[in-house]
């Protein structure tokens, strides 16, 4: 294989589990998630030679894995009304007050939290992906971080009483 | 709030080689539909009577000059058979096709997708679609054609309807593992005058029928899994005036890629005569004849080289032209894997319609897969380099000098750091970096600063981290790396950093 062909597959080995888990977050399942990183990594190899190195490989390769699942989603439920596709914790059941907390939060936002906190993404790589501004990123975390604390807190008293 | 997160992973259920898989059974489906597809284009219809249909006009010239970088890198060089490379003082290097450039005009346009009939100099005739506002690349490049059909199996196929023919088909087929049949994925084409609709005829008769628009046609991507028989087109009195038929019979994912008895082709006989070029290296040489066949002959079987050639994976034979401007290069190489490995490499670099650099080249190689990593013994030469030309020569020491870099920036020891960086904490000082990489590393006081010949530098600031290092030629090649990303560098062009 060639060098990017083997930078693929380097950070493929390094970072499977963090597609694998922010991608089942689109598509509402572990096995479809791993279907669908499978098919990303796939479809990133054959196109190999039309990423620049402009950007990060990672944010390269991540837009592929979105893309992927949302077309995943449509094809296996329809676009929702809004004409948006929802994200949501895989297993809710193993952490039900977060689960609950991310629940409220607008959709774009959601996927932003995911993107960090379960990609593992840098908020420039993370900008890439969603085709916004770091800025926008940085604000839209501080203040998912902080509703999803205070929910979380809520949660914590309510659980005291 | 990232402990809560990390503790919801599940377990890791990652398979390379599953990834590895679907590349090759999509490049085998595609080989199959493409054999099905191109049966179907040769098959000539059915004649009818009546007035003369599909008569087609050729439409308005598109200027190359218009067309985004990417689609005229695919409008010209797709079909030259003699490529070259321009450099001059101060400016990029570039490509040019000796045999000349195609015309190019947009025969139909629907609104949403074009159609352009690319004529070339050598008699060849292909048909570019896409939609008309184009897309853009996962990098960010802009490009309209979206797909290229070419008659270079059959020059005296039409790319455009005739009276003959006059509608064009192209068709998409997939299989999935659980259906008995292929589905059609995408149905469009061009329509001739006089059709007024087309439709795709199943077995048991249905017919499912679309309009013209923009002398165009397109079912879609919906068109539902029947057992499909036929392409027809209609006139505007609703008579049947072409009909072609259409395979979605055996499931073209069953076909096999090899039949049983498959055996590799025979090693073609070297042209009489000598050759065009001759090099040699320790262990191997490598002739290049003007009929673009290239022969390599490894000495022993038992050297060093060739048994880590053979430990690899995919070992191949290449060869190309280099050009250097404005601090940038340019390649144009081509050549072919053999697996397994023999003691005599013979590949003919090119095809009867072209795409490939001529000779006398400037580099031949034998590479293989294995080793990469920074500091190995393996290096970052490839094994068996055999420059041509000076130009050539120096190619391939920067590229090696390059690879230097660009592995070192993505060793188990740089990840972390760069991690860490990304996270907004603090990296290590040069001092520090150059203490964690051993020997060939030496700190540099600021990040312009040249390294010594044959050690690379490093430059830290905490956030930035800046590699150098001196090419046998004494050019200055660096990378800049700002946590994950890679920023300023000008080892781009001749490694692939990340």
């Amino acid at each position: 294989m060639d060098e990017r062909g083997e930078a693929i597959e380097h950070l493929y080995r390094q970072r499977y589990v963090h597609f694998r888990d922010g991608v089942a977050t689109i598509t509402g399942s572990y096995e479809t998630a791993r279907d669908v990183v499978q098919e990303a990594f796939a479809r990133a190899l054959r196109k190999r030679r039309t990423f620049r190195g402009e950007g990060s490989l990672e944010a390269w390769v991540w837009k592929i894995a979105v893309r992927t699942a949302y077309e995943h989603r449509r094809e296996m439920a329809g676009p929702s009304l809004n004409g948006t596709i929802e994200s949501a914790l895989v297993e809710p059941e193993r952490d039900p007050a977060l689960a609950e907390a991310l629940r409220t939060l607008p959709v774009k936002r959601r996927l932003i939290v995911f993107l960090r906190y379960f990609a593992d993404l840098s908020y420039a790589q993370i900008a890439e992906v969603c085709a916004v501004r770091e800025g926008t990123v940085g604000a839209t975390l501080a203040q998912a971080r902080v509703a999803l604390e205070e929910l979380l807190q809520e949660e914590k008293t309510r659980e005291r009483r | 709030m990232r402990e809560r997160f990390d503790a919801l992973s599940g377990p890791d259920d990652g398979n390379w080689e599953e990834v590895r898989g679907k590349v090759r059974r999509r490049s085998r489906r595609t080989s199959a539909l493409v054999a099905a597809v191109a049966v179907a284009l040769v098959v000539t219809g059915l004649g009818f009577g009546g007035d003369v249909v599909g008569l087609f006009d050729h439409g308005k010239p598109v200027p190359l000059s218009s067309l985004s970088e990417s689609d005229r890198q695919i409008a010209v060089f797709s079909l030259c058979r003699r490529i070259e490379l321009v450099s001059r003082p101060g400016q990029l290097p570039r490509e040019r096709c000796r045999d000349g450039v195609p015309e190019v005009r947009e025969i139909a346009n629907d609104g949403t997708r074009f159609y352009w009939k690319l004529s070339y100099p050598t008699g060849f005739t292909c048909l570019a679609s896409g939609p008309v506002h184009g897309h853009r690349d996962a990098d960010g490049g802009y490009s309209k054609i979206g797909m290229l059909g070419c008659n270079v199996g059959a020059p005296s196929h039409s790319v455009v309807p005739t009276p003959k023919r006059p509608i064009t088909v192209d068709i998409a087929l997939a299989v999935k593992p659980h259906e008995s049949r292929a589905r059609i994925t995408h149905a469009a084409g061009l329509a001739g005058a006089g059709i007024t609709s087309v439709g795709l005829v199943a077995k048991s008769g249905f017919v499912l029928k679309t309009g013209i628009k923009g002398h165009t046609y397109d079912f879609g991507h919906a068109v539902p899994l029947r057992d499909w028989v036929a392409l027809v087109a209609y006139d505007d009195t609703g008579k049947e005036v072409y009909r072609e038929p259409v395979y979605v019979h055996p499931p073209v994912g069953h076909l096999p890629i090899r039949p049983p008895d498959y055996r590799p082709p025979p090693i073609p006989a070297l042209p009489a005569g000598p050759p065009l070029q001759h090099g040699e290296t320790a262990v191997a040489t490598i002739d290049v004849y003007a009929s673009k066949l290239v022969a390599a002959h490894f000495d022993s079987v038992t050297s060093e080289v060739y048994r880590r050639l053979e430990r690899g994976a995919r070992p191949g034979l290449f060869c190309g032209d280099v050009a250097f401007g404005a601090g940038r290069w340019l390649v144009v190489a081509g050549g072919s894997t053999t697996a397994p490995l023999r003691q005599d490499l013979r590949t003919t670099l090119g095809t009867q319609y072209g795409g490939f650099p001529s000779p006398p080249y400037d580099y031949c190689e034998i590479s293989g897969t294995y080793g990469r990593y920074w500091n190995d013994e393996e290096g970052t030469h490839e094994l068996v380099e055999v420059p041509f030309t000076a130009v050539g020569r120096r190619y391939l020491n920067e590229r090696a000098t390059a690879r230097d870099l660009a592995y070192l920036t993505r060793t188990r020891k740089m990840w972390p750091i760069r991690k860490a960086i990304n996270r907004g904490e603090t990296g290590p000082t040069s001092t520090e970096l150059a203490r964690l990489f051993g020997e060939r590393v030496v700190p540099l006081g600021a990040r312009t600063a040249t390294p010594p010949p044959g050690k690379v530098g490093i430059w830290s600031d905490g956030k930035l981290i800046v590699a150098s290092e001196l090419s046998p030629g004494g050019r200055r090649l660096f990378v800049t790396v700002r946590g994950m990303r890679i920023g300023a560098n000008n080892i781009r062009h001749l490694s692939f950093v990340y």
